[in-house]
């Protein structure tokens, strides 16, 4: 319970603004988003996809926090996977008060009809207008992809350095592509081309998740063997 | 005391004060629960870099033990394994009678503040406070009163403190957490002369009211000397004399004068290091003399004076090919 608390604390003094700021910008964003909408107003209601601050922000924090809090923890009695596992769980939690929120906001969009300017500010990509669940799932499951991401990410800066995550950055970037070119490209593997093109919002969910669960893993592992 | 041959190829273990084989070392390593820490034949590479070769050393319960040697000798590799943060490529180490690395029981038990201590964005007191929720054996009062000590800005971004601030930030950590082992790399880095009197007293009270093992990692010997009971000192990623400060204190001295009579006097003497320039010579002897050899020494016209543990790294170092005399220099064989 000890280490528990100590890691819970550490990440809430790393993040006791940011996890408001992030908030805030995003309002900011929103405030400036209605008078562009009440100014040029659309013919149909659109998303501006302005949630992805929330997973960038997520990948920042998880860097951080495994290049400069791990340490601290280590100095501080935490062993490793102590601190990986309750960083783990901040993530978790975090993540669903936000997702709550941002499921909370889209239902609350929907119902003023779009803030009174027919904008989709809290609708993420793929899910349906107002649907609470599928905003729910989808801002969730990308926070915590982006929250493992971002701890390998730090994890492989500290082993390897800025070599290192470049070549992790350009291995991703590599996935990436070679993922949107199969997709694209029917011909090459049909099957699995038709698969990801024909994903739905739930499939997308648990692809993400599954990706979560392996890159969580993946940080398991790194982060056991990294010196400090 | 045991000191290790390979730094020190001119004396033969019969020479040794204590050699490694003698009965109280024997009493200590089949006494494991005198020590709190064991390295036993740990060595750690970095691709073509040894930072650690071999290194068996052991370090006592409830005892001030001085980590001293030069920089890059591997004072900080070894402290880091010895906390779990880094691992051996090749040996164990044992604290508290279990491997540290990725064991909660030896963590909680231990407190290692480096000298390049990561900290994440956060204050000052954001800091102790963690360490508060860390340690269980935290003072809270005994922390405040170092914060008041060393005038550390409460409120400040560790990030903005200066050096010395960050050096002193560590050792209220360090001191507070009350940790059965603590570990300090390089703690007085950074601080000015008032402040490191501060962190020593400091020391030596707390220690006196809550006896505990600490491991003090130091370049700056002299400084520290008088708080050491235990001496580890590193050399080149390997243990060159392990022994307690008093044994030490005693039974190194230098003998100066007329060349020829030095090298007479110490070669009956157990001789370990002599540096001559012309006509004049300086012997390190590593064994206590005996009111004879004083008087012999009188007779002589040679000047016997006891050798500091700064002096004896620097002649330790020189030994080993870093000449201490640029003008001449021997080394006996």
């Amino acid at each position: 319970m000890s280490d528990l608390q100590t890691a819970l604390r550490i990440h809430l003094s790393i993040n006791k603004l940011g996890v408001w700021l992030m908030w805030a910008i995003l309002g900011g964003i929103l405030v400036i988003n209605m008078a562009l909408f009440a100014i040029f107003t659309p013919e149909h209601p659109s998303s501006n996809s302005a949630l992805i601050a929330l997973p960038c922000y997520f990948v920042v924090v998880a860097s951080i926090a495994a290049a400069r809090a791990l340490p601290l923890a280590l100095t501080l009695g935490l062993t490793r996977v102590r601190f990986y596992l309750a960083s783990l769980l901040w993530a978790v939690l975090v993540g669903v008060v936000w997702a709550v929120a941002a499921a909370a906001l889209a239902r609350l969009e929907i119902a003023t009809d779009g803030w009174g300017v027919h904008l989709e500010f809290f609708r993420p990509w793929g899910a349906a207008a107002g649907s609470a669940l599928e905003t729910f799932a989808i801002v969730l499951v990308a926070l915590l992809v982006a929250f493992v991401t971002g701890w390998c990410f730090g994890i492989v800066h500290s082993r390897w350095g800025v070599t290192g995550l470049l070549l992790a950055l350009g291995l991703v970037l590599v996935v990436i592509v070679a993922v949107i070119v199969l997709a694209a490209a029917p011909h090459v593997l049909p099957e699995l081309s038709r698969t990801l093109s024909e994903l739905t919002v739930t499939g997308a969910v648990i692809l993400s998740a599954v990706l979560a669960v392996l890159l969580a893993v993946l940080g398991y592992f790194l982060t056991r063997r990294t010196a400090v | 005391m045991t000191f290790s041959t390979d730094h020190a190829p001119v004396l033969s273990e019969g020479q040794l004060p204590r050699s490694a084989g003698n009965a109280a070392d024997a009493a200590d390593s089949a006494n494991p629960a005198g020590s709190v820490v064991a390295v036993d034949g740990v060595t750690r590479r970095y691709r073509q870099v040894i930072a650690l070769n071999d290194v068996t050393c052991h370090i006592r319960r409830d005892v001030i033990t001085g980590l001293l040697g030069r920089n890059g000798s591997g004072k900080t590799t070894l402290l880091r394994i010895i906390a779990g943060q880094e691992f051996p490529t090749d040996g164990s180490v044992t604290v508290c009678g279990a491997t540290p690395a990725e064991n909660p029981a030896v963590a909680h038990r231990l407190a290692f503040i480096r000298e390049d201590q990561c900290y994440p964005d956060i204050q000052v007191q954001q800091a102790l406070s963690i360490a508060s929720y860390a340690f269980s054996n935290w003072d809270h009062d005994f922390a405040m009163r170092l914060v008041t000590d060393f005038e550390l800005p409460l409120k400040r971004k560790i990030r903005k403190l200066s050096r010395g601030m960050r050096s002193a930030l560590g050792i209220v950590i360090g001191l507070a957490s009350r940790a059965e082992l603590t570990m300090f790399d390089e703690p007085i880095a950074g601080l000015d002369p008032v402040a490191r009197q501060m962190f020593y007293d400091h020391l030596l009270a707390d220690y006196a009211t809550h006896p505990r093992t600490f491991v003090i990692s130091t370049h700056l010997i002299d400084e520290i000397a008088g708080l050491l009971e235990d001496v580890l000192l590193m050399s080149r990623g390997g243990i060159a004399m392990e022994a307690s400060a008093d044994e030490l204190r005693g039974s190194i001295v230098t003998v100066t004068g007329p060349r020829a009579a030095v090298e007479t006097f110490a070669a009956e003497r157990g001789q370990w290091h002599v540096d001559a320039i012309g006509g004049h010579a300086r012997a390190t002897i590593q064994r206590p003399l005996t009111d004879a050899d004083h008087a012999a020494a009188k007779t002589l016209g040679l000047t016997v004076e006891p050798i500091t543990l700064q002096q004896f790294l620097v002649q330790l170092d020189g030994a080993n090919g870093a000449p201490t005399f640029e003008a001449e220099q021997e080394v006996s064989r």
